[in-house]
């Protein structure tokens, strides 16, 4: 008789294809990312089952562990790469119970903060109804006019290219995020749904010490519309609007690092955030490849930045990681022009799903 | 009446003047108003999507970076034409039709 699987892997499978289907890998990145977590042979896997088993020793509460995590698209794509660097692992069997373990662990702690659909089909919901109508409450909106709208959408594209610049293709979801769509038709009328999109880690001076002088550290963006059904895919910022946006947007906030601006000041901020993009877009482009792998590891790392500190360990990668890296015969770009069909993607060995069914399934 | 066709990402029909646009460095030749057609977009491009009435590309997805901040700005676009920045010129005048997925040039 099989063993049963986890019934994540099954959505995950289905999120994953989804996502990726519209997506163009093969533009992603100067470095070849897959294949950097394939070079890895297991060495993340293993530091972060260390610190996984460090916060079990503390007794760290799930609902602060959950709170580590920048957000849930954060979490969800530190999960996918380590899924990526055991799939890539020639030996298997000597990390089954590493694995297990570690792939339990966060999708505990994404099965506790989501509110519903972990694996963003259709939503990215982590507020309660009664967390919505606090922020309802509190917030300062502005009655939107198209010509509103358009600037915190320009705002929202500046700040969305900070967090390329510095995270890159495969990790700029550690500044941006969206929640949602949360309806908020009591206070906003019928039909009315809340987005809120959400910008932490802008300046990541411990692996980018050239942004030190960017002024601002997190914002969000809150946006009421109606007649507009909001979808993502797999991570907040894949964002799929149904209807015209601009038109349909009843009431805006901003704010920035705490304080809420006005009109004039959102324009303002974002022609300054737009100027740092540019700047920053080619800090990047300048690296050597050796540069670039040490560059990715410590954003690989950067994920679980605040668990590291909350474990007291060192967050930074360790000198076997970047060797290991610096050894290897890593090029540009990403090894995927385009996903195969679905049935084949979860039945391929080519791919991740048939090896972590294989992983419950066997051991 | 040439008429490209490619994916539907953001609706809303505009017209403009075509500017191919590679990287950032071709920052200083944009206008405001102005139709940025690339291969691909990228943030680097950030300036010039702020003041674009449209954009096209040759190719991507519904969830590609030309889609996605688009759809934010409320401007049409559409991705996948394949062949936008080999059939455009700088000049040229066209109407972007993001609904429908289809620019005619002018």
């Amino acid at each position: 008789m099989t063993k049963e699987y986890p019934a994540w892997i099954d959505e995950f499978a289905v999120a994953m294809h989804q996502a990726l289907s519209n997506m163009i890998p093969s533009r992603w990145s100067s470095l070849d990312g897959l294949k950097t977590i394939a070079t890895l042979n297991g060495v993340f896997l293993l530091r972060i089952a260390e610190l996984i088993q460090t916060h079990e020793r503390i007794g760290t509460p799930i609902e602060k562990l959950w709170k580590l995590f920048a957000h849930p698209s954060s979490l969800r794509s530190a999960f996918l790469y380590l899924i990526w660097e055991y799939r890539h692992l020639p030996d298997k069997s000597e990390f089954s119970s590493v694995a297990k373990k570690t792939f339990d662990f966060m999708d505990k702690v994404l099965d506790y903060g989501m509110q519903e659909d972990k694996w963003v089909l259709n939503s990215n919901k982590i507020h309660s109804q009664k967390e919505i109508e606090e922020i309802l409450a509190i917030t300062p909106w502005v009655t939107a006019t198209p010509e509103l709208t358009r600037s915190a959408g320009q705002l929202y594209v500046a700040t969305a290219s900070i967090g390329f610049a510095l995270y890159r293709d495969f990790f700029p979801q550690e500044a941006h995020e969206i929640f949602g769509s949360y309806d908020v038709s009591e206070k906003f009328g019928t039909g009315a749904k809340l987005v809120i999109k959400y910008h932490p880690k802008l300046r990541p001076v411990e692996f980018w010490p050239e942004v030190k002088d960017f002024p601002y550290s997190s914002i969000r963006i809150y946006q009421v519309f109606h007649n507009v059904n909001f979808r993502c895919e797999f991570i907040g910022m894949h964002s799929i609007y149904d209807g015209p946006v601009v038109p349909n947007t009843m009431a805006i906030a901003v704010e920035v690092d705490g304080k809420f601006l006005t009109s004039e000041e959102i324009k303002k901020t974002t022609d300054i955030i737009a100027h740092f993009a540019t700047e920053y877009s080619h800090l990047y482009e300048k690296l050597s490849i050796s540069e670039m792998k040490k560059k990715f590891m410590e954003w690989e790392c950067y994920q679980f930045v605040e668990l590291f500190k909350a474990a007291g360990m060192d967050w930074r990668p360790t000198e076997e990681m970047i060797q290991i890296l610096e050894q290897a015969d890593i090029g540009v770009g990403f090894g995927i022009e385009s996903l195969p069909p679905f049935e084949e993607f979860i039945q391929s060995e080519e791919w991740e799903v048939v090896w972590l069914k294989r992983l419950y399934q066997e051991s | 009446m040439n008429i490209l066709k490619g994916i539907a990402a953001s609706p809303g029909v505009a017209e403009g003047m075509v500017r191919l646009v590679s990287g950032a460095q071709d920052v200083h030749s944009f206008s405001n108003g102005d139709v940025l057609v690339a291969d691909v977009t990228e943030p680097s491009m950030v300036i010039m999507m702020n003041k674009a009435v449209a954009i096209i590309t040759d190719r991507g997805g519904i969830t590609t970076h030309a889609a996605i901040v688009s759809r934010e700005l409320g401007i049409p676009c559409v991705v996948g034409t394949k062949t936008a920045t080999k059939d455009l010129k700088d000049g040229m005048r066209v109407r972007v039709d993001g609904g429908k997925g289809e620019v005619t040039i002018l």
